[in-house]
């Protein structure tokens, strides 16, 4: 077959010349193109990614992720302040059958039986042993107390924070921005309460490990 | 053809060249990255707010974007549309991303216009008018083209850039972005298929 076809190189066949001939009277007439006085071009493009994210969206999507991260920042709140107050009443548990009242009588036993007993046997080492026994009493008294006014300082404080927080939780995230001035006092005051909780929590766990120490090696008769 | 066809078109001017007289020069393979250069320095220069590139591209593609829509749109409705197609193009062509592609995108650009021309005009009766005013004009000519039309879709393109725009297979290749093998033997099965129906 002929390439005349393909690129109009060799020999010409009678019909195709026919039909170039005839269909060459439709063939493209070019007019006049008027570009538009005020070009269509539009002015340089800002970078297709943008373009992609209209303004609208961008906000939407802005409005979203602060959304959420407020509900995740007040669950965690939430929380921690639960945590919190679980701790401080496990670590009062142990402790709640024992009465500061009750310590002293104990106490006074376990001093004159320590005290016969060096007597009798007129040993110096028992003497000072009684008195490293007194001294550890005592602070199991101290800490006794503390952890009883530790129980009411938690009680007032819950009593206290308790509408705040019931407030919190109930709030709006709609809410206008008067009412999320007030959450900013909830959360201070909920800061504080926590560091007392805290500091509470590292003394009562020294007295603690003091009297585990006692516990573990008792005195030799 | 760029650099052998005069000014065709200008921004304001005239039309100063017939077009049947306009011999098709044959392009060589080794020209064609030439000219897909020269295009990608007009889309730039386009860009960059030249008219007369536009124009430019406008006298390239135009017979082009013209045997496109004849082989899917009545003959009377084809040079409205070439208008439009350009149109659009203008508008859209700082999303042409890469600029030495202008030809099958606007090739595309063509074939979703004679989309959208059908889809606009299917419950109107325009169709049946025009055919009486090109049959008065053209006669035979669109007899003929209409037969065309008649031959598979893949065929028809090539056949009527072929025929009827005078383009040679290599540049039907090159300005549509088919693979040349393919148009190769569209045109060729085409023509078989034409001979047979003109037989008939």
């Amino acid at each position: 077959m002929s390439d005349y076809l393909w690129d109009k190189t060799g020999e010409r066949e009678e019909d195709v010349r026919q039909l170039e001939e005839l269909l060459g009277q439709l063939r493209f007439q070019p007019r006049t193109f008027e570009v538009p006085a005020t070009p269509p071009m539009p002015a340089r493009r800002a970078p297709r990614a943008l373009n992609a994210l209209s303004w609208s969206r961008l906000a939407i999507a802005a409005s979203l992720l602060l959304t959420l991260l407020a509900g995740a920042w007040l669950i965690a709140t939430k929380q921690r302040t639960n945590e919190a107050t679980q701790q401080a009443a496990k670590a009062i548990a142990p402790r709640t059958t024992e009465t500061p009242e009750q310590t002293p009588e104990r106490a006074s036993q376990v001093n004159k039986d320590q005290l016969a007993s060096a007597s009798a046997n007129s040993n110096r080492t028992a003497l000072r042993k009684a008195q490293q026994q007194r001294e550890v009493v005592e602070q199991i008294n101290a800490s006794n107390a503390m952890r009883h006014q530790r129980r009411e300082f938690i009680s007032v404080s819950q009593k206290r924070l308790a509408a705040p927080v019931r407030q919190l939780n109930a709030r709006d995230l709609n809410a206008p921005r008067d009412e999320v001035a007030m959450t900013t006092q909830e959360r201070e005051a909920m800061e504080k309460f926590l560091l007392a909780m805290r500091v509470t929590s590292e003394k009562l766990g020294y007295a603690e490990r003091q009297v585990q120490g006692l516990n573990e090696s008792p005195p030799q008769r | 053809m760029y650099e052998a066809t005069p000014a065709l078109l200008q921004v304001s001017g005239q039309t100063t060249m017939d077009a049947h007289d306009e011999t098709p020069r044959v392009r060589s393979t080794e020209e064609m990255p030439h000219a897909l250069s020269v295009d990608a320095s007009l889309v730039e220069a386009v860009r960059a707010g030249d008219r007369d590139a536009f124009a430019r591209l406008y006298d390239s593609y135009g017979r082009m974007v013209h045997g496109i829509l004849l082989s899917r749109v009545p003959y009377s409705e084809v040079g409205d549309l070439v208008q439009d197609v350009f149109l659009i193009a203008l508008r859209k062509i700082d999303s042409l991303r890469d600029a030495g592609s202008f030809g099958p995108w606007i090739a595309m650009i063509t074939r979703n216009r004679a989309m959208d021309y059908h889809r606009r005009s299917r419950e109107t009766t325009e169709i049946e008018e025009t055919h009486s005013q090109t049959q008065a004009t053209q006669g035979q000519a669109v007899e003929v083209l209409n037969l065309i039309k008649l031959l598979p879709e893949a065929y028809r393109e090539p056949m009527i850039l072929r025929f009827v725009e005078g383009m040679t297979g290599p540049e039907i290749a090159e300005r549509t972005g088919l693979a040349p093998a393919s148009v190769r033997v569209n045109i060729h099965r085409g023509m078989k298929m034409l001979r047979k129906k003109l037989g008939a």
